[in-house]
């Protein structure tokens, strides 16, 4: 008689299983299809500005991203790293570039372009392009301009603008905004049309451009469900419904059905009362970027009734948008990526907060979402999404009587995460979110 | 002629005598002490004792090391990194590249063509040094010079996962309450420091011949570490601690030999000096 | 002051804070400012005084943790630090622009826990396509209008271009200056430029001008007989802002006779032409005519297919052109810890320079008074690999 697996605190969610197989089913349909003949692109995470127009040319495209996130799980990074110090490239430079910079290093000089045998889930190829993106951090283009040493691939970096919270709502300069990220993306397009030596199909684009933004909508739906109270889903759940979303992944037609069946199972959910997590005690918020090699380490969080509402804005999908008057498929990647960037600008602006991406949204969520407390993860090596994290913490505590707790870590430096001393503070940090609770009735807030 | 080399270091200070021929005819090693200042005319006197030269006769002197600035009777100085570099070609012609790890630094040496090309030092951090293992040393209540021969003896050596000397005390400490044999954690920790000497010599090139010197490179098991490490064989010089002040005497011979081809020498007067203190 | 030339510079650089309140008593307005693609000239011509913001090496860091986190650009973390302290209070307001990852996420933090009277943020484009400048221009006219919203006065084109007539002069003479270093030895050490240099930048313009007029003739008649030239090095790299650095550089045994550094020559090399829109104009220089590691420089036409050389030829054209006319021995590549564009940007300056074979080393430092000693070690190091 064996000891009984005990079951996960964390409820089981049947809608979030063909979403999360799009990832692995789609690097082996990219694996067959390059085996076949086709070229690979690496392209960094763009959020749907360069997406739909690769989707359209029918392109095999790699994330370096979250490749090394890979490496760094199955326990291959540590050789990348050590190429990467080699090269003279910095330790504290971004731990995916580091990766990227030793696999491919590996790739190129050591194999001749074939992918190396330790390479998980079948490598990645040498690519025919670099899809760089300058959303978010300068890491994502900076990376591939330096890939230029093992690669001939050219490099084409998307603009989009990361304006001013006040500034964007001067006169002239949404359209600008606008007009920038449109015209990148039609030089995007022009460049791979003269690399491939073909024309984009513009009716496919059209197409590709209108699913995605109803995919996102109606994921945008599904997380507003989790304003429930219990919330029917966890932040467990969401990472792993999101990539589909974020990468574009398998058919958008399709997607949008995946989604709307989580989102129905959602609502079921809240019919029943039921959530995510077996007594739902407190109810947490997350930034930024996850542990993805420990999530095993929210299951014990989940016996002790936290459950994760809300998480990594960087990963949401957009406030919707109504596009349907814009004619040019371009031009709505353009506005509806500068929807993802900017979409938060109002509520911070209104707030007197210049963090009107990343940070200030999480003040918005945390009152939406009913938030008990904040989980802050910062990543040693990844600047980008740990800057915002101090004045998140200040705001939320100052302002909204939420208090956080932290817990370092590092994109791909595993012994810097230690989730034991999460655990040891769990029950103090109890205390504390018992308290502002306190506080929060007294100071007349709704929860 | 005789050619003198002082390497004052944060824990040892040695000196280095050698003829025109190059051979080497006096060596002292001493702690260095609180009293650094003052302690390198002492060293120098006790070198010229041993085999009874006179002040006059030294020809030259270079002095080197975190110290080199306040030696008010050195010709001139020139830093552990050219010096270090000189000190392992005259053991090792063949050397490649070289790591010479100390009690509060440690340094990595390409050298090519005879000369120092290219250099990386980590004077910062304690976990990639000897500092490390003095650490450990104390918190096990084994002598230094112990540790090599134990960590031999290591059947299944522990991993020392923390950057920093601090969180890495507590590790040692968690993994010998879980009952780790000594010899296991002693064999972690060489693995930890050799592991971090390592990678920052990597950016060099690590080119053979590999030398290891350095104080610490008396240690046995922390070689046999840095090998496994690097998948190479190292060499080591008989005596690793004097590579730096071998390295200044040999520099003070070349030095001297290059002012005299263009006839202009300075050289400071030959007299015996307490260091003033300064700020 | 009584002081001219090379010594006035010192003066002001040891006494920035009295100029600038000597300034503020004669009723004018000081705008601070970081990145090198705000158009100084938008400033001068509301009337208002551009005043570059300079972190504190030896000020220690206790009030940024609030808002950034310790593995971060110490230049930015301690200019937050300075915010949070106060000592950014006597400031008119603030012009800000997106110079790299760490500044602009440290400008948003700063702005948003401590009220300045008037600030703004211009963005900038990392690409310098057609497209990117037309943007950048837009994110100019946005701010010239609020800044003479916040002066109460509208800037005509005469006045922006007597602006422009009057920075492109300062360009010409600090340009004037650096080639006064081509000479062996060079006519004034890279110390004494880095603090003429900053005390421009902390002064009107015209009294830069007739600041830098005064040094140019101080050193045609300096005697420069006998002095031997020393090592000629090339300091390329991220936030030199205290001249004690160089100073231990120099007395390592080199002369830095050239720089590629945001405290030295990037701001100067480009002037703005005064044809057409002349905000335009402005943009481009300030945009395409700065070269920082953030902006990307593409090879420009020709095959699709990435040369490497070539792309590196492109990016770093204006460093050889330094290591060629200012005859070069070794580049010194440094940068503060936790600097990404130049952590990614140095291994590709080094390709090039193991490509056109001059000898380059990379020094990190922390910003602190306690990154002399090392760097002292590491650049004597590297000079006597040259000897």
């Amino acid at each position: 008689m064996g000891a009984e697996k005990k079951p996960s605190a964390i409820n089981k969610l049947k809608a979030m299983y063909p979403l999360r197989a799009n990832v692995d089913e789609s690097y082996q349909k990219s694996q067959e299809a390059i085996a076949a003949g086709e070229p690979a692109v690496w392209s960094m995470v763009n959020w749907w500005q360069g997406g739909p127009v690769m989707k359209a040319f029918g392109l095999e495209v790699m994330h370096p991203e979250n490749y090394a996130a890979i490496c760094a799980a199955d326990g291959v990074a540590q050789k990348y790293l050590q190429e990467s110090d080699a090269a003279g490239f910095p330790s504290h430079l971004c731990g995916y570039a580091r990766t990227n910079y030793g696999y491919t290093h590996r790739l190129m000089r050591e194999m001749g372009g074939q992918v190396p045998e330790e390479a998980p889930l079948g490598g990645m190829p040498p690519p025919i392009l670099l899809v760089a993106s300058n959303i978010l951090c300068d890491a994502r283009f900076k990376w591939f301009q330096g890939l230029g040493r093992y690669l001939d691939a050219p490099v084409f970096t998307l603009e989009m603008p990361t304006p001013g919270v006040k500034e964007f709502f001067h006169e002239g300069v949404y359209e600008s905004c606008v007009k920038i990220a449109t015209e990148s993306t039609r030089e995007f397009i022009r460049f791979v049309e003269k690399l491939l030596g073909k024309k984009i199909d513009m009716d496919r684009l059209a197409e590709i451009v209108d699913d995605m933004i109803e995919m996102n909508r109606v994921w945008y739906e599904v997380n507003e469900l989790r304003k429930a109270i219990p919330s029917p889903m966890h932040s467990r759940h969401f990472w792993s419904c999101m990539p589909t979303s974020l990468y574009l992944l398998g058919d958008c037609k399709e997607a949008i059905g995946q989604y709307q069946d989580l989102r129905d199972e959602l609502s079921a959910a809240i019919a029943n009362n039921a959530g995510a997590v077996r007594e739902e005690k407190y109810r947490m918020g997350f930034a930024e970027l996850p542990p993805w090699h420990s999530l095993k380490f929210f299951d014990a969080l989940a016996e002790r009734g936290w459950n994760f509402v809300v998480e990594s804005w960087a990963y949401h999908p957009p406030i919707p948008i109504d596009l349907s008057h814009v004619s040019d498929p371009v031009e709505k990647i353009a506005r509806y990526t500068l929807q993802f960037q900017t979409g938060y600008y109002q509520f911070a602006k209104d707030a007197d907060s210049d963090l009107g991406y990343m940070g200030y949204p999480y003040v918005r969520w945390a009152k939406e979402f009913k938030v008990d407390g904040m989980f802050m993860h910062p990543l040693v090596t990844c600047r980008s999404s740990s800057t915002h994290l101090g004045y998140v913490r200040e705001t939320l505590e100052r302002d909204l009587g939420v208090p956080s707790v932290w817990l370092e870590g590092d994109t791909v430096d595993f012994t810097l995460f230690d989730p034991e001393d999460a655990l040891r503070k769990a029950e103090a940090f109890e205390d504390s979110m018992e308290h502002y609770r306190e506080e929060r009735e007294k100071a007349g807030f709704d929860w | 002629m005789y050619f003198v080399g002082l390497d004052i270091g944060s824990t040892m200070t040695k000196a280095v005598m050698v003829d025109d021929t190059r051979e080497i005819v006096s060596t002292v090693v001493q702690q260095t002490g609180p009293e650094h200042r003052r302690l390198a005319n002492k060293v120098i006197e006790q070198l010229l004792a041993e085999v009874s030269v006179p002040i006059e006769e030294v020809t030259f002197l270079v002095a080197t090391g975190y110290g080199r600035i306040n030696v008010p009777f050195a010709d001139t100085q020139t830093t552990e990194l050219t010096c270090h570099a000189k000190g392992v070609m005259y053991f090792f012609p063949s050397v490649g590249t070289a790591i010479d790890v100390g009690g509060q630094d440690a340094k990595g040496l390409r050298i090519r063509d005879g000369r120092l090309e290219n250099f990386v030092m980590n004077d910062k951090c304690a976990a990639g040094t000897g500092r490390f293992l003095e650490v450990l040393a104390d918190a096990l209540a084994v002598r230094l010079d112990d540790l090599g021969p134990l960590s031999l003896k290591a059947k299944d050596p522990v991993t020392v996962a923390s950057i920093c000397t601090i969180f890495a005390q507590q590790e040692i400490v968690s993994h010998l309450s879980a009952g780790a044999p000594i010899e296991d954690v002693i064999a972690g920790v060489h693995d930890a420091v050799a592991g971090r000497c390592v990678r920052m010599t990597r950016a060099l090139g690590i080119v053979p011949d590999v030398v290891l010197t350095g104080g610490v490179a008396k240690n046995i098991g922390f070689v046999r570490a840095v090998e496994e490490r690097l998948g190479e064989p190292v060499r080591v010089p008989e005596d690793s601690l004097i590579t730096g002040a071998l390295g200044a005497a040999l520099d003070a011979r070349d030095r001297y030999h290059r002012a005299t081809a263009k006839g202009e020498v300075k050289r400071k007067e030959r007299k015996l000096t307490e260091a003033k203190f300064y700020e | 002051m009584a002081n001219r030339g090379l010594a006035r510079a010192r003066e002001i650089m040891g006494a920035r804070q009295e100029r600038v309140d000597a300034l503020q008593k004669e009723g004018k307005k000081i705008i601070g400012y970081m990145a090198l693609h705000v158009p100084l000239e938008i400033i001068d011509a509301v009337g208002m005084v551009p005043y570059r913001l300079l972190g504190d090496i030896r000020e220690p860091v206790t009030e940024a943790d609030r808002g950034l986190p310790a593995a971060f650009c110490p230049y930015m973390r301690s200019m937050l630090d300075l915010t949070l302290k106060g000592k950014l209070d006597f400031l008119d307001g603030l012009a800000l622009a997106h110079y790299c990852d760490a500044q602009e996420k440290t400008v948003r933090i700063m702005t948003s826990m401590v009220d300045f009277p008037f600030s703004h943020f211009i963005d900038v484009p990392t690409t310098v396509h057609d497209y990117s400048l037309d943007f950048f221009t837009t994110q100019v006219e946005d701010f010239k209008k609020t800044l003479e919203q916040y002066a109460g006065t509208t800037v005509s084109d005469d006045r922006l271009r007597q602006a422009i007539d009057v920075r492109n002069e300062q360009r010409a003479l600090v340009r004037e200056l650096y080639d006064r270093k081509k000479s062996t030895p060079p006519a004034l050490s890279g110390r004494e430029t880095l603090e003429v240099i900053l005390s421009i930048q902390s002064l009107p313009a015209e009294e830069g001008n007739a600041l830098l007029r005064e040094v140019l003739d101080e050193v045609e008649d300096r005697d420069q007989q006998g002095a031997e030239g020393k090592v000629r090095v090339l300091v390329w790299g991220s936030i030199i802002d205290d001249p004690a650095y160089l100073e231990v550089i120099e007395s390592s045994g080199a002369d830095v006779v050239i720089d590629d550094l945001d405290g030295g020559t990037r701001p100067y090399t480009t002037d703005v032409e005064t044809t057409g829109d002349l905000v335009r104009q402005l943009s481009k220089k300030y945009l395409v005519g700065t070269s920082t590691p953030r902006t990307v420089v593409d090879a420009g036409e020709g095959p699709p297919k990435k040369d490497n050389i070539r792309d590196l030829a492109a990016r770093f054209k204006h460093v050889k052109r330094f290591i060629d006319d200012w005859n070069v021995d070794g580049v010194l590549l440094q940068s503060v810890r936790y600097c990404d564009p130049h952590g990614y940007e140095l291994v590709d300056v080094m390709d090039y320079m193991r490509h056109l074979e001059v000898p380059a080393i990379y020094v990190e430092h922390n910003y602190s008074e306690g990154a002399f000693a090392p760097l002292r070690t590491r650049v004597e190091a590297f000079i006597e690999t040259l000897e």
